[in-house]
C-alpha cells in the first residue's frame, strides 16, 4: 500500500512540477515573443524606410521615374513603392515593407527644390572675399564653388559647396552648426522665364517700360508705367491674381508694405540697363515675419541686379523683407563708394545671387563702414517649407515631409 | 513499544521534516520564480508598448499631412530637457498640427505602487491635463540630444532647433518586489531621428 502511495506521491509531484515548469516556459517564451514582435515591426519599418529611400534616389536621379517597385525581396522581407502626383507639382512616394506578415508604410512628399530655401546662395565666390571671425550666416547656404573662410565664422544652417572649403590658414576653424557637405552641384537656372510666363498667364505683365510699385498695407498697390506715368491704385488680388508681377525689358522701382504672397520678376534684358529691381525705400511685410501669424511673402527676382537706390529715404538703414534672387548679378548699393555711411541693410529673407556685389566701403584700420551699408541678413525660416509664387526652382526635388 | 518503534517514529519524523522543508523550499522557489517570470513578461510587454508609442511619435516630429501647414524644421521641437520633450506633429494625419509633450511625474503621483522609483510617463497632447495623459509607468526616461555634427547638446537647451538626433533610454521596474528585488527591463535607442528635422 505504501509503495503504491509513494508512486502516486512521486507522480503527483512530478505532475505539479511539470505544470509549473511549463508555465515558466510559457512566460519565458511569451517574453521572447514580445520582443520578437517588436523586432518584426522594426524590421518591417526599416524595410519600408529603405524602399522609400531607394525610390527617392531613383526619383532624384530621374524626375520622370514613375515605375515604382513591386514585391522586391529585401533583407528577409519584401517591399513595394509607388509614386503619385499631388498639387503644386509635388510628388508622393508611398513605400510598404513587409516582414513576417507585418506591413508598415512610409509616405514621403517631395517638391521641386526652390532657391528660396537658402539663406544665402552664391554661384561665384570671388577669391578675395572671405567669411571671417564675427560673420554669422543664418539659414541654409550653398556656394557653387569654393567657400572662403578665415578664422571662426559661424554658419547656423546646413552649408553645401560644390568644390569644398578654402581656409585662409591652418588655424581657421569655421563653425558649421547645421552641418557641412561638399560635392553638391546646384547651378542657377539658365533663365527666369517661368516668372515671366506665370505673370503673363495669371498675374501682371509689363513690357518695354520701367514700372514703379508702392505696396500698401491694405493689400493694394499703387503703380505707374514710366517715370512720367500716372499713378493708379488697385487691389493686389485683381492686379495680379496669382501673385506674380513681371516686367520684360524694363526695371522695377519698389517700396512699401506687402500684404499677401507676391513675386516680382524683372526678366529679359539685353544688357545691364534693364532686368534690375530698385529698392527705393523699405519693403516690408504687413506682419512681422518673425511672428507666428505672418503669411506675407515677397520674392524679388531679377535677371541682373537688385539695387538699393541712392536716395534720401535709404540714407538711414533699409529694411527688406524678401527672398532676393539675382540671376546674373547680386544685391548692390547704388553709388556705394560715394554715398555716406547709410547704416545697415537689414534683410529678413534670403539672398540668392550670382556673385556678391559691393554695398559699402570700410576702413581697413577701424573695420568701420565709411560709405554705403553694413549687411545684416536673417533667414526667414518660413521659406524652408513655403516659398513665394513662381520663385525660381532648381532641376531637382527635395523631401518636404516624411511619415513613418 | 520497543526501541525499534521509537526509532521508526523518530526516523519518520526526520524524513518527514526533511520532506516538509524541501516542500517549503520548493514552494518558496516556485512562487519566487513564478513571480519573476511573470513580472518579466509583464515588464517587457509594458516596455514594448511604451517604446512603440514613444518611438513612433518621435520619428514623426515635424510631420504634417498637409504640406501647406508644415512649419520650419527648426521650430518643430518646442522644448527639450533631459527627461522631457515637447514637439509639433500631425498626430492623426488630419493635416493639422498637434503638440505632444512627454515628461515624467514624481513618485508621489503614483500612490498605488510600492516601488519608490515608479513615476508616471505623461504623453500630453494639445495641452490636455496630465491626469488624462499617463502613457505608462517608468523608473527612467532619459533623453540626450545631438546637433547636426553629432555633438552632444548640453542641458539646458536654449536652441532646440539645433537638435538633429537624440538618444532615448527607458527603464521600467516591477511595481512590487519579491524579497526587495525589483525586476527591471531597459531599452535604449542610441540615435533616434525624425527625417523631418533633416530638411534644413
Amino acid at each position: 500500500m505504501f509503495g503504491r502511495a509513494s508512486v502516486f506521491l512521486v507522480l503527483g509531484f512530478s505532475g505539479i512540477l511539470l505544470m509549473y515548469t511549463r508555465n515558466l516556459f510559457t512566460f519565458s517564451s511569451d517574453s521572447v515573443d514580445v520582443y520578437t514582435q517588436y523586432y518584426t515591426q522594426t524590421m518591417s519599418e526599416n524595410i519600408a524606410s529603405s524602399a522609400a529611400n531607394l525610390a527617392c534616389n531613383q526619383f532624384f536621379l530621374s524626375p520622370t521615374w514613375t515605375t515604382g517597385y513591386s514585391n522586391v525581396s529585401f533583407n528577409g522581407g519584401t517591399f513595394s513603392a509607388s509614386i503619385s502626383n499631388l498639387t503644386s507639382n509635388r510628388k508622393k512616394i508611398t513605400a510598404t515593407g513587409t516582414y513576417h506578415g507585418i506591413t508598415k508604410t512610409v509616405e514621403v512628399i517631395l517638391q521641386p527644390s526652390s532657391f528660396a530655401r537658402f539663406g544665402y546662395y552664391g554661384a561665384i565666390m570671388p577669391g578675395n572675399l572671405y567669411y571671417v571671425t564675427g560673420d554669422t550666416v543664418s539659414g541654409p547656404m550653398h556656394v557653387q564653388g569654393k567657400l572662403n573662410v578665415w578664422g571662426t565664422p559661424v554658419f547656423t544652417g546646413k552649408v553645401t559647396t560644390k568644390k569644398g572649403i578654402k581656409k585662409y590658414d591652418s588655424s581657421t576653424d569655421p563653425q558649421f552648426l547645421g552641418g557641412y557637405e561638399s560635392g553638391v552641384d546646384l547651378p542657377l537656372p539658365a533663365t527666369i522665364n517661368t516668372v515671366e510666363a506665370d505673370a503673363a498667364a495669371g498675374g501682371k505683365f509689363f513690357s518695354n517700360t520701367d514700372v514703379w510699385l508702392t505696396f500698401n498695407a491694405d493689400g493694394t498697390v499703387d503703380y505707374k508705367e514710366g517715370s512720367s506715368g500716372i499713378w493708379k491704385n488697385e487691389s493686389l488680388s485683381t492686379f495680379a491674381p496669382n501673385g506674380v508681377i513681371d516686367v520684360d525689358k524694363g526695371n522695377f522701382h519698389i517700396k512699401g508694405t506687402v500684404k499677401g504672397k507676391i513675386t516680382l520678376g524683372a526678366s529679359l534684358s539685353s544688357g545691364t540697363s534693364n532686368g534690375n529691381i530698385y529698392l527705393d525705400d523699405n519693403i516690408v511685410y504687413s506682419t512681422d515675419p518673425n511672428s507666428a501669424g505672418c503669411t506675407d511673402m515677397l520674392g524679388i527676382v531679377a535677371t541682373n541686379n537688385v539695387i538699393i537706390t541712392d536716395n534720401v529715404p535709404n540714407k538711414s538703414d533699409i529694411i527688406i523683407n524678401a527672398s532676393i534672387f539675382s540671376l546674373k548679378g547680386g544685391l548692390q548699393a547704388e553709388n556705394y563708394s560715394t554715398i555716406p555711411n547709410s547704416g545697415s541693410i537689414r534683410l529678413t529673407g534670403g539672398l540668392i545671387e550670382y556673385q556678391a556685389q559691393a554695398t559699402g566701403v570700410f576702413n581697413p584700420y577701424t573695420g568701420q563702414i565709411t560709405n554705403g551699408y553694413n549687411t545684416n541678413i536673417h533667414f526667414d525660416e518660413r521659406f524652408m517649407t513655403q516659398v513665394p509664387p513662381s520663385f525660381p526652382k532648381s532641376a531637382t526635388y527635395e523631401v518636404l515631409s516624411w511619415f513613418e | 513499544m520497543g526501541y525499534t518503534t521509537i526509532l521508526d517514529i523518530i526516523g519518520a519524523m526526520v524524513i518527514g521534516g526533511i520532506l516538509l522543508l524541501t516542500l517549503f523550499t520548493i514552494n518558496d522557489n516556485t512562487v519566487q520564480n513564478y513571480f519573476y517570470y511573470n513580472a518579466d513578461f509583464i515588464l517587457q510587454r509594458d516596455l514594448v508598448d511604451i517604446i512603440l508609442i514613444v518611438e513612433g511619435d518621435l520619428r514623426r516630429i515635424g510631420y504634417c499631412a498637409d504640406p501647406d501647414n508644415l512649419i520650419p524644421p527648426n521650430k518643430t521641437i518646442l522644448h527639450a530637457d533631459s527627461n522631457a520633450i515637447a514637439f509639433v506633429t500631425d498626430l492623426h494625419k488630419t493635416g493639422k498640427l498637434d503638440t505632444i509633450e512627454y515628461r515624467i511625474g514624481t513618485p508621489s503621483d503614483l500612490t498605488g505602487t510600492p516601488n519608490p522609483r515608479d513615476v508616471p510617463l505623461f504623453r500630453i497632447i494639445n495641452n490636455n491635463s496630465p491626469e488624462q495623459s499617463v502613457t505608462g509607468v517608468v523608473t527612467e526616461f532619459r533623453l540626450v540630444y545631438f546637433d547636426a555634427l553629432g555633438d552632444t547638446i548640453f542641458i539646458p537647451i536654449s536652441a532646440p532647433g539645433e537638435i538633429q538626433t537624440m538618444e532615448l533610454s527607458i527603464k521600467v521596474e516591477n511595481a512590487a518586489a519579491y524579497n526587495q528585488n525589483y525586476s527591471n527591463a531597459y531599452w535604449r535607442q542610441v540615435r533616434l531621428a525624425s527625417k523631418n528635422l533633416k530638411s534644413r
